[in-house]
């Protein structure tokens, strides 16, 4: 490989131009679409000839600006001090450098657009509380890759230097490195699945705001306002029977259903589409979605908290999904959560394998104490009685009888769930692990290495103390795992993972 | 390294019960000055309060208004001054070699240990009524969040001073190693 490459200062790809253009476009056409309705609503009358010329004028003013933003937009690679160098600015010249060792991550990422055009996005990802974003956004594909892997491998090289790793050894390791070990690319069908698996309540829920958005919206404007009451007056005049009303609003909770898994499979798969999971000897490397198509790789040393999320129907399928909560830098602390869907089982393994080389540990095994039960019970319970009875009291909506049984229902089905989720719960422990399993239906196991603590919590609210149990929390750099209404041997425990903690000499990222 | 370290964690049963064992130490309390300092600032709360009903009877707001209002700040107040009474005696923190730990809470006693070796930056800050009681905070800073941060209240100045230089070497002794 041509050691000097990028030395000389050069420019993003001449297709770059019409990008920057086109997003600039589309930004002010965002702004501006106000003036594009009006021409479209009323034709072209005389006020609407002028918004013409003006929104010619500010076209041809974001061209100019394209323009100067592409030939002023320079980047190259200085090996004498050893920083990448970035200079960039429409009027004013702004200098960006970054040191090699100050990178931690180069990755592409690809939005519809430049995807069109075939150009890639080169970010750099860099530690530091002054975080300055680094978006290379036009680049060919070769040119992208060469980058990349140039700026990894200098910032490798330098950080490896820092922290006295022998000469062989890192030779032999970049040969490994080539090498890759293994790659998934999630299939079409196992897409699908996903899709049609997942929590549909997070789709309900965009389907409801987005319903809101509207309704809003519409009452702004004065024609819109016509229409809603239209459709409500349609409603009452149509349907109001008692029956009907059920009918209707069986119907309506129907099509939300529907449409919520429509959405739900919809944004799976936006999101994930085109998934490819590459295990290189020290990296994983990630590449999915339709809309942008993000890169990104990942070193075992940066991930800081694991779960595995997966449901009944889910196992059956053998789709499992991995969360992976990254330290993207140590001063800024953008947590970072990186989820991959649609492995099976041996994939688990794999990745576990690869990030932590975990062997068969043995787990000591701590339940919860059955208070623990009865905290959910009263909290999912309480609620639901005190605001159903509150209710029925003032309002006199249903007799009492259908209260009480309706309350006994509901609560027998919660006891049934909650105590389910007593019997699922444990936290595990071993001598280089904390597992925690959680959940009846979304079943999860968080899992971290003692190593990679930050520090630890031990609470105990007054009512525990004749008990002798204690609420944990485990602070890590991507997330808290925290746990309840644990036995006084936790303590131990807890001294025991400050012994790691305070033992270890491996970077904790 | 990570062989030596690994062999010498064979025997895990034996290590756990000989691990020193951070309930059993003895806390340093903060400056009884905290507790003043908390009296202040209810005070200054309450004083708003009562210039604000003050106005609201000079303008003739609607008297139900004082009925829901009286009770709620003399509620708020009230447990605020018994909560700062009873918080005063809770904190508590502690230096061992190789972490700091800080414990606070009477409803909930949490108690968060910082190891030196995971510290990112150490200060002291000091507030309006801090400066003229004499009192300063030391703060502690991971990576792990605010839960893993750590602010020590109600410190003599020069004893928040040295606590941060003394916290800052083992920060920088750890970090060589």
């Amino acid at each position: 490989m041509n050691n000097k490459a990028f030395e000389i200062p050069q420019r993003q790809s001449t297709i770059g131009v019409l990008f920057i253009f086109l997003t600039t476009l589309y930004k002010i056409a965002r702004g501006l679409w106000i003036f594009f309705a009006y021409i479209l609503f009323k034709g072209v009358t005389k006020e609407g000839v002028y918004i013409l010329w003006g929104l010619l004028f500010v076209a041809i003013l974001s061209l100019l600006f394209s323009i100067l933003n592409y030939r002023n937009f320079k980047f190259h690679i200085n090996y004498k001090s050893k920083e990448f160098v970035l200079e960039k600015g429409v009027l004013s010249t702004e200098l960006i450098n970054i040191p090699f060792d100050k990178i931690q991550q180069v990755y592409f990422k690809r939005s519809l657009l430049q995807q069109i055009i075939n150009v890639y996005s080169v970010v750099v990802d860099t530690a530091g509380s002054s975080k300055k974003e680094i978006n290379i956004k036009a680049l060919s594909r070769e040119k992208a890759n060469s980058l990349r892997e140039i700026l990894m491998e200098l910032a490798e090289a330098e950080t490896e230097e820092n922290q006295f790793i022998s000469e062989e050894k890192e030779a032999t390791a970049k040969e490994e490195r080539k090498s890759v070990s293994w790659t998934y690319k999630l299939t079409l069908s196992s897409l699908i699945k996903i899709g049609l698996t997942s929590n549909y309540i997070r789709g309900i829920w965009l389907l409801l705001i987005f319903l809101t958005t509207i309704q809003n919206e519409l009452n702004s404007l004065p024609e819109g306002k016509i229409y809603v009451d239209k459709a409500f007056d349609y409603l009452e005049n149509n349907f109001s029977e008692i029956l009907q009303i059920y009918a209707v609003l069986f119907f309506f909770l129907l099509v939300m259903f529907v449409l919520g898994i429509f959405i739900t499979f919809v944004e799976v798969f936006i999101k994930y589409y085109g998934l490819e999971l590459t295990q290189t000897h020290d990296t994983l490397d990630l590449q999915m979605g339709l809309k942008t198509n993000t890169r990104t790789s990942l070193k075992p040393k940066r991930v800081q908290l694991l779960k595995e999320n997966t449901n009944p129907i889910q196992k059956y399928l053998n789709l499992y999904e991995v969360q992976l909560s990254v330290a993207s830098s140590e001063d800024t602390l953008n947590k970072n959560t990186i989820k991959i869907p649609g492995l099976r089982k041996e994939h688990l393994h794999k990745i576990n394998y690869f990030l932590y080389k975990k062997e068969e540990e043995n787990f000591t095994i701590y339940k919860p104490n059955i208070i623990w039960l009865f905290r959910n019970l009263y909290l999912t319970i309480l609620p639901v009685f005190v605001i159903l009875i509150g209710v029925n009291y003032f309002f006199e909506w249903l007799n009492w009888w259908n209260i009480a049984s309706i309350l006994m229902f509901y609560g027998i089905l919660v006891g049934i769930f909650q105590y389910l989720a007593y019997n699922k719960t444990s936290l595990r422990i071993s001598a280089n692990f904390i597992e925690k399993k959680s959940g009846v239906w979304n079943q999860t196991i968080e899992r971290l290495e003692l190593y990679k603590l930050q520090s630890v919590t031990v609470k105990q609210p007054f009512w525990y103390k004749k008990r002798d149990l204690y609420n944990v929390v485990f602070h890590t750099a991507g997330g808290d795992l925290a746990y309840r209404a644990l036995p006084a041997e936790i303590l131990k425990e807890m001294n025991y993972s400050l012994y790691k903690i305070e033992t270890s000499t491996k970077a904790w990222m | 390294m990570d062989s030596i370290e690994n062999s010498a964690f064979t025997n895990r049963a034996i290590a756990i019960e000989e691990l020193p064992a951070y309930e059993e130490l003895s806390f340093n309390s903060v400056s009884i000055k905290q507790r003043t300092k908390g009296f202040i600032q209810v005070s200054i709360f309450l004083f708003i309060c009562l210039i604000g009903l003050g106005f609201g009877f000079y303008f003739e707001m609607p008297e139900i208004l004082f009925y829901i209002a009286i009770p709620i700040i003399s509620f708020i107040s009230l447990f605020s001054y018994i909560n700062i009474f009873l918080l005063q005696k809770t904190y508590g923190y502690a230096l061992r070699e190789k972490d700091i730990i800080y414990k606070r809470g009477y409803i909930t006693q949490k108690t968060t240990i910082v190891p030196f070796n995971r510290i990112q930056h150490v200060s002291t800050s000091r507030g309006f009524i801090d400066k003229i009681l004499g009192i300063a905070n030391l703060k502690i800073f991971t990576a792990g969040g605010h839960g893993s941060d750590i602010k020590i209240p109600g410190l003599m100045p020069d004893l928040a001073q040295k606590l941060k230089e003394a916290v800052a070497k083992k920060v920088s002794l750890e970090d060589e190693q």
